[in-house]
């Protein structure tokens, strides 16, 4: 009961107090129901407004709200009561107010492909022929606020790229390249290949923008390059490789290499190629892949392929390489090169529509050889004796055999093919070489062969003077010859005897003194060549009958084996005398010798000092030889009483040799016979290269020396052969064991023109005897002698 | 007994006898070497001396020799000159006897006469023949031997050789004819060679034997040959004008005129080595 008071008290009281507020509003057109005037405030989603209220003013029936000025309701407004989101406050204005609107940023945007430090561009467009980079980053989550009504229409993405990364090179910041707020990619970006570019993107809701999103940066792809090491080529066209060998492996190896490190396969391809007409056409549908490797990455690859062409596949191939990298795509030359088609210098066959090159960018000119595959053949012939014959007789009846050379062994061979030991007991031929490349293109080969000398002949040598076979001729020690298709090509060479270089006598006498008691080992021995190889000479040891005498044997033949002495062809041999050298010729000048000084003995060489025939004069090799380098005056001899020779006793001082370096002239008919204990040389620069039987001689004097005489040669006769000398006589060695005279020159292929021509000079015989006798002390020269008899009576 | 005493004196001085008779020849035979020898040392001597005058004038030139043929030709009826004369002096404490040669100097080879003269095995000898005027010269021998000849002039020089005739030979000879019998040119010489005249002005034929010695003979043909050389002849005596026959000894030395060895006649020359 206590309750139901209670409660009917509190309804009583609630109920009063709804009937006071419910007569209040009613009443409350002028005071607003509390609201003070110029107030507006909702009510159960109704819009008040207090105004400056007068009962007629108020409305309703009862009259019980004021009234609401329409133009006061705006049509944006949101509803009365609305509530500002949370998320955009500020944003909204409301009828009974506005929301609290703050502009926000949005948020970072996410950069997407490509990928930080990306090696990027495999789009390829046609139009523009340049890499196109596909930038792309996601949309964006969170524009914020921009307190704009509709404000997503000033959402934008700004594209920032560039060459340097903001901030991080010299502070420079991105250019902004592209802004848009329709999607978000960019799609024509067109980069330099190997450039490295650095992005970002911003948002902009037009009240703020973004930070940048976090930079990355890309590599713009580079095509790859290749080049063969193997085989090797030029850096020039056409980039030929001579040939290679059907049935012979050979081995092409390239190495690729790509700036941007990303390397993916390498592959070597071949396809053969004729001429058709003027044309060259492919020869095979396809190209064959001798090689592939999609092993690649990084920078480098290598890659070798060998390749033994069929016998059936000769002919003319090009061999290039292709490459490709991560950035291959179909349309793209960017990702992947191969052999280049471009040069104007490379033949045709790589314009050919069928070509793979098309899409493919140039891989460079070292990417491609072309080659031609030969097919073998079988060479052989007769290595044969061609001397004092024809070349074009049979060569097989005059095959060089074993016994022809002194050498076990003859090997002959072919360019780029292995010699081989020659067969003297074949029947047929006496060399054969096997897988001999023949090439249409370039059939000229070069044969050759290992030195052999003829066996007894020591003055001797084998000269190749004759080649038979397809366009052979003789080239020096080789023949070249142009293979033909035959299985079986034969090539002759013919070897002609000719002398290793050899002396001869004019109008005098010749005695070789070396006597060892074998009656073997000549005291002479010369080769002279055959007449007919001779121009300006007859071909004899003496021009001019005259007679050779030796100690010992002779040999001065031929190489037909024939004598040469002389004209007359008079010969003594085994003479056998031990004391023809005079006792008294011990090379020790006379008393009465004038010793001259060093630079008086210098000028004597070239005319500045005047010798004088009735005297004799002791001198020395140093200072002789520093007149013959002083100048190329002639020497002067003054002639006294009808004398015309002068003597000088050389010792050896300073120099050991005395040499002569360059012609010695007189300058009129008087002469110096030189008397020299010191050996004597003739040094290879002095001479002429076609002499006569009336050449002037270089060296107008005489020697006799104790210690021999040598006339230095050459030990290249083949490159650098020697002149011809051409000396006066006597010349002669003596007072010594084994006092020899060394005629070492050699003429080389000219060896038909005497090395070393003495010249025999009667006047020293006369004028120096004349000199003697008329002198008013004996023996002056100190060459003279006298038959002396003594006997005693008893 | 006694007759057996008178045996042993007769055996003593039998023995006696025998023993005085052969000092005796001993005595004799050791005086008669020591005069003997005496007599061959003085002979040593002066022969020594004959040759040092020779030789005093083989030293002498060409020149010399021609004034000494004038000087010393033999007739010293007047005297011997000074120039003919070497002296030598006696040496104190070694030889107290002076001594001298008497030198004569005679030219020699001269004449249209057959000249002789002799090689060695391969030496050469020469023929003077300046001023020849003959047609040519024949030179005959008659040794198992070849003869090498050259005849020179100012302007020519020939040089040919010719084998003995029907000999034998050690050495090897090629194309080498032989010589013409001697009768080819009325030479008793078992062979003979004509060596005709080079051209210019002659100056000596030089010969060479070889293969052994060589006696020749030069004989020429309408012509005189010249002066081939000179003949000392040197006698040597000691300088004692008590001695009663004074010993002398004669020495004879032909000198032939100055001339060059054989490698002049080559224009190669090795003496002893090979030319190759």
């Amino acid at each position: 009961m206590k309750k139901f008071i209670v409660k009917s008290t509190l309804r009583a009281i609630l109920l009063l107090a709804f009937l006071y507020v419910s007569s209040k509003d009613s009443y409350a057109c002028d005071t607003c129901t509390g609201h003070s005037p110029g107030d507006t405030w909702c009510d159960s989603g109704i819009l008040y407004s207090c105004n400056t209220c007068s009962p007629e003013a108020c409305i309703g029936s009862p009259p019980s709200r004021c009234y609401v000025d329409p133009s006061q309701v705006q049509s944006n407004w949101e509803d009365c009561d609305f509530t500002c989101p949370a998320d955009a406050v500020g944003k909204y204005t409301k009828i009974e107010g506005t929301c609290s609107c703050t502009p926000t940023a949005p948020s970072i945007p996410d950069l997407q492909v490509p990928d930080d430090n990306a090696v990027s561009g495999p789009d390829y467009d046609v139009s523009t022929s340049g890499y196109q980079v596909f930038l792309d980053w996601a949309p964006l989550a969170y524009w914020g606020n921009n307190c704009f009504p509709g404000g997503s229409q000033n959402h934008y993405y700004e594209l920032y790229v560039g060459t340097s990364p903001i901030g991080l090179v010299n502070g420079l910041p991105l250019a902004r390249l592209h802004k848009t707020n329709n999607g978000s990619q960019f799609s024509d970006f067109t980069g330099i290949p190997g450039t490295t570019y650095y992005w970002t993107v911003v948002a902009d809701n037009g009240a703020f923008e973004s930070a940048p999103a976090p930079v990355r940066s890309f590599i713009v792809n580079t095509a790859p390059l290749a080049t063969f090491v193997s085989p090797s080529i030029g850096n020039q066209p056409p980039y030929n490789v001579t040939s290679i060998v059907a049935g012979v492996p050979t081995t092409f190896s390239v190495t690729a290499s790509d700036t941007t490190n990303n390397l993916t396969s390498t592959r070597i391809l071949a396809r053969k190629f004729r001429q058709q007409g003027s044309n060259w056409v492919w020869d095979m549908p396809n190209w064959l892949v001798l090689g592939e490797t999609n092993a690649c990455a990084g920078g480098s690859c290598s890659l070798s392929a060998n390749w033994s062409p069929n016998a059936n596949e000769s002919g003319n191939w090009w061999i290039v390489t292709q490459v490709t990298d991560t950035a291959d795509v179909a349309l793209s030359p960017y990702g992947k090169c191969s052999g280049d088609p471009g040069d104007a210098n490379i033949i045709s066959p790589l314009d050919y529509p069928d070509s793979p090159f098309t899409t493919w960018s140039n891989c460079g000119n070292q990417s491609r050889v072309r080659v031609f595959v030969a097919s073998q053949v079988t060479v052989r012939g007769y290595l044969w004796n061609s001397t004092n014959r024809q070349c074009s007789v049979n060569p097989a009846n005059y095959a060089l055999n074993a016994t022809s050379i002194n050498e076990s062994n003859i090997f002959v061979r072919i360019s780029n093919v292995p010699e081989v030991p020659w067969q003297p007991n074949a029947t047929g031929y006496n060399y054969l070489i096997q897988n001999v490349t023949h090439n249409p293109a370039s059939p000229t080969k070069v044969i050759s062969t290992s030195n052999f000398t003829p066996r007894n002949l020591p003055n001797f040598r084998y000269q190749l003077t004759c080649a038979w076979g397809n366009n052979a001729s003789v080239t020096g020690t080789s023949v070249r010859f142009d293979t033909t298709s035959t299985s079986v090509n034969t090539v002759h060479l013919g070897y002609k005897l000719v002398s290793t270089g050899w002396f001869t006598s004019v109008n005098g006498n010749v005695y070789g003194g070396y006597t060892d008691g074998s009656n073997i080992t000549p005291s002479v021995e010369v080769g002279i060549p055959l007449a007919a190889d001779i121009p300006l000479f007859n071909g004899y040891l003496i021009e001019g009958a005259k007679v050779v005498i030796g100690n010992e044997s002779l040999s001065v033949k031929n190489p037909l084996g024939n004598t040469r002495y002389s004209s007359s062809g008079k010969a003594i041999k085994l003479l056998h005398a031990n004391d023809t050298w005079p006792q008294s010729y011990d090379f020790i000048p006379p008393s009465n010798a004038v010793s001259l000084s060093f630079d008086d003995c210098a000028a004597a060489m070239y005319g500045d000092y005047t010798l004088h025939t009735d005297k004799v004069y002791l001198v020395t090799t140093q200072c002789l030889l520093s007149g013959f380098n002083t100048s190329a005056g002639d020497y002067v001899v003054d002639s006294v009483n009808g004398g015309r020779i002068a003597v000088m006793y050389v010792r050896p001082a300073g120099a050991n040799v005395l040499r002569f370096n360059r012609d010695i002239k007189s300058s009129n008919n008087n002469r110096i016979l030189f008397v020299s204990q010191a050996p004597v040389e003739i040094v290879r620069n002095i001479g002429v290269a076609a002499p006569s039987l009336s050449t002037p001689p270089n060296l107008e004097v005489s020697i006799i020396s104790k210690g021999g005489i040598r006339f230095i040669g050459t030990t290249d006769s083949l490159n650098s052969p020697d002149t011809s000398l051409v000396i006066e006589g006597p010349l002669v060695t003596g007072g010594a064991s084994n006092a020899t005279i060394h005629f070492d020159r050699d003429r080389g292929t000219n060896n038909g023109h005497p090395a070393e021509v003495v010249v025999y000079n009667p006047d020293y015989l006369y004028y120096l005897t004349k000199q003697e006798r008329d002198s008013t002390r004996p023996n002056y020269t100190g060459l003279s002698v006298a038959k002396i008899n003594w006997e005693y009576l008893e | 007994m006694k007759k057996e005493s008178g045996q042993t004196l007769l055996m003593v001085v039998v023995i006696m006898v025998i023993v005085l008779t052969i000092g005796i020849a001993l005595s004799w035979r050791v005086l008669s070497n020591l005069s003997r020898t005496s007599s061959t040392d003085t002979s040593a001597r002066v022969r020594a001396v004959a040759e040092g005058g020779a030789e005093n004038f083989l030293n002498k030139s060409l020149s010399e020799l021609q004034q000494a043929a004038v000087l010393c030709d033999g007739n010293y009826n007047s005297g011997v000159p000074v120039e003919c004369q070497i002296d030598f002096p006696a040496q104190q404490g070694t030889d107290p006897i002076a001594s001298y040669a008497v030198v004569t100097v005679v030219p020699y080879g001269a004449g249209t006469n057959a000249l002789p003269i002799s090689s060695s095995a391969s030496e050469v000898v020469e023929v003077n023949l300046t001023g020849y005027n003959g047609n040519f010269i024949v030179v005959c021998w008659n040794e198992n031997t070849v003869l090498k000849y050259t005849e020179y002039s100012d302007t020519d020089v020939k040089t040919d050789v010719r084998k003995c005739r029907n000999c034998n030979l050690a050495l090897q000879l090629e194309n080498i004819p032989e010589a013409q019998p001697g009768s080819a040119y009325g030479q008793s010489a078992r062979q003979c060679v004509r060596v005709n005249n080079v051209a210019g002005n002659l100056q000596g034929l030089r010969l060479t034997s070889l293969g052994g010695t060589s006696n020749f003979t030069i004989v020429p043909r309408n012509g005189s040959l010249p002066i081939q050389g000179y003949k000392i002849t040197s006698v040597g005596q000691l300088d004692d004008e008590t001695a009663f026959q004074p010993i002398k000894q004669t020495v004879v030395v032909s000198k032939s005129l100055p001339y060059l060895p054989l490698m002049f006649d080559f224009s190669i020359y090795s003496d002893t080595g090979v030319l190759d």
